[in-house]
């Protein structure tokens, strides 16, 4: 390939040059605006400097609400990955460790259940949700989320490389099933546990879709919900929305820059095993 | 793990084989039951609401009747065209441009290649409603930044939101931004997997790049390449939640698509069993493109 950088590689250089900036200059225009006044972020000629109003873009955007749905939005991320986590790693775990007919079963229900996208499950969701009177609560966003076949998948996939004699050493020790799952299973595939754990935050933080059909109060709502409502407001006060953007999309960049590698293999891991 | 070293409580083989017939169904239950009410019983469900009808609250079987009122549907038919154009021009052009990007960035030669690849890859973390409200912002006809760029450079301003097919450029731009770096980071690792044995063969056989590329590039990573196209056309058949937030479907219904059709069917007008129509058939679409992509994928292979 490519032995020299002559001056063909030099104008491929700036092409990719000019796609980084691309991709880069939203973030710099939403993380300047967020400091500017209402009237400074939508303006002829439009300005690249910082403003004075960082403070009081805050405030503003408190009096409408937002400390709530940040709460909203971290509780449910929260809860979500936590669950998902716990009940997929039992289950992946009892899937790959385990001959059972029941487990059998349901990896090829779930392998199934993957490849049907959400359309097909939406409108009886609701209706369930709706049966079980749980509309309008966290429980409607966080029940559908825990119950993915991906995750599911995805453990189980992490567990068929742990070591059956570990676990057999464990019971001559005395340690019952619970125990060596807890003990021994978990800790041995921590890796996985935090790739997985990082898509499913991820997920659910940027989750729009769902928490737009079931959380009807704007008390109930999650940050990209609050933020699409302010966005749609009469007088929109644009310093505030774009610090309200950049404050929503702080945590996941945060989460990009220092743990990088965990980020790229759960999104590799996403793409390559889903 | 301390529990191996310490413990000295001797073997118990005989009731060890009872405990592990119920471990796994003990294990299996908590995440089975969500599973099966939020996901196997809703495939089901909507299927069989789909050749429902409701007549005064009540549910009764109405045959394929839902998916007849498909064919006579205008706006469905709009939304099915959107969608259709949304595939064949932004699943090529998000890919080549991705491959691309990687391609370039694969040599080892090309700096600050570690930097780009981090910066590629940051929109992909922010969410799809902050990005779309975002670039409502940067797209504004009047006052956005993107138009003030192109009329200094003596361009005319672009009708983002008032033009039915500017408004589906507005989309795929948004759309693209925030894939290029999730298909170049796939694109780049398969290429780094590639064994370099098979570059110096090809050229101690006198190979020029362009033949390198073609018969040892892109068999390589063609899994991964196959994966790519058939994750996007599921995205794009599903695109939904970009132009709920960035344009609403409109204008004139120029950016509706088949996701948006389905919200609005459902969740708007609450008609539950035509929404389910409209969902199988996205499902149906999507399962036999992805078919096809698969079956041709592997035939050339």
């Amino acid at each position: 390939m490519t032995r020299r950088f002559g001056p063909g590689q030099w104008i491929l250089f700036i092409l990719v040059l000019l796609g980084a900036l691309a991709a880069f200059f939203p973030f710099y225009w939403m993380f300047a605006g967020a400091t500017r006044g209402a009237s400074e972020v939508l303006s002829i000629p439009p300005r690249f400097d910082l403003g004075p109003r960082l403070g009081a873009n805050f405030r503003t955007l408190v009096e409408n609400g937002f400390l709530r749905a940040a709460l909203n939005s971290v509780v449910l991320s929260v809860v979500t990955t936590l669950l998902t986590l716990l009940l997929s790693a039992l289950g992946g775990y009892a899937m790959a460790a385990y001959r059972s007919r029941f487990g059998n079963l349901m990896f090829v229900l779930i392998l199934l259940t993957l490849f049907v996208p959400a359309q097909a499950t939406i409108i009886p969701v609701y209706k369930v949700l709706v049966g079980l009177n749980l509309l309008g609560t966290y429980w409607a966003v966080i029940l559908p989320a825990v119950a993915s076949p991906f995750a599911l998948f995805y453990m189980r996939q992490g567990f068929l490389s742990f070591p059956q004699e570990l676990a057999e050493a464990g019971r001559i020790d005395g340690a019952n099933e619970w125990e060596v799952f807890w003990h021994i299973a978990l800790p041995a595939v921590r890796p996985t546990l935090a790739s997985l754990a990082v898509f499913v935050f991820l997920f659910q933080w940027n989750s729009y879709f769902w928490p737009l059909i079931v959380l009807n109060t704007p008390e109930s709502y999650t940050l990209p919900l609050f933020m699409n409502t302010f966005s749609a407001a009469a007088s929109i006060d644009y310093g505030a929305l774009m610090l309200g953007l950049a404050l929503t999309t702080l945590p996941v960049l945060l989460l990009f820059v220092f743990a990088r590698r965990l980020f790229t293999s759960a999104v590799l891991g996403g793409a390559v095993k889903g | 793990m301390t529990r191996t070293a310490t413990s000295t409580t001797p073997p118990v083989p005989l009731r060890r084989r009872r405990r592990t017939n119920l471990a796994p169904v003990l294990f299996l239950l908590p995440v089975a039951v969500p599973l099966l009410v939020f996901t196997l019983y809703p495939i089901a469900g909507s299927l069989l609401l789909s050749f429902q009808r409701n007549l005064d609250g009540v549910d009764q079987y109405a045959g394929a009747a839902q998916y007849r009122r498909l064919l006579g549907d205008e706006v469905f038919r709009t939304a099915a065209l959107n969608t259709a154009i949304f595939f064949v021009v932004q699943v090529p052009l998000m890919l080549f441009l991705a491959l691309g990007v990687a391609f370039l960035l694969n040599s080892p030669r090309f700096p600050l290649r570690g930097l780009f690849q981090n910066v590629y890859f940051l929109p992909t973390v922010m969410g799809l409603a902050t990005a779309g409200i975002l670039f409502r912002t940067l797209l504004n006809e009047d006052l956005g930044v993107i138009n003030y760029a192109l009329t200094g450079m003596g361009l005319k301003g672009v009708p983002w939101s008032s033009n039915p097919w500017w408004a589906k450029v507005a989309i795929s731009l948004l759309v693209i931004w925030r894939s290029l770096g999730f298909n170049v980071l796939i694109y780049l690792t398969a290429l780094q997997n590639v064994p370099r044995e098979l570059y110096e063969a090809a050229e101690l056989d006198g190979a020029n790049p362009w033949q390198t590329f073609t018969r040892i590039t892109l068999p390589s990573i063609r899994p991964v390449l196959l994966f790519t196209v058939i994750m996007s056309s599921l995205a794009t058949i599903n695109l939904f939640d970009e132009v709920f937030v960035l344009t609403g479907g409109g204008p004139a219904n120029g950016t509706l698509t088949l996701g948006v059709y389905l919200y609005r069917v459902a969740f708007q007008n609450f008609d539950y069993s035509y929404g389910s129509a409209v969902a199988w058939v996205i499902v149906l679409l999507a399962a036999l493109i992805a078919a096809v992509q698969y079956l041709a994928g592997r035939r050339n292979a």
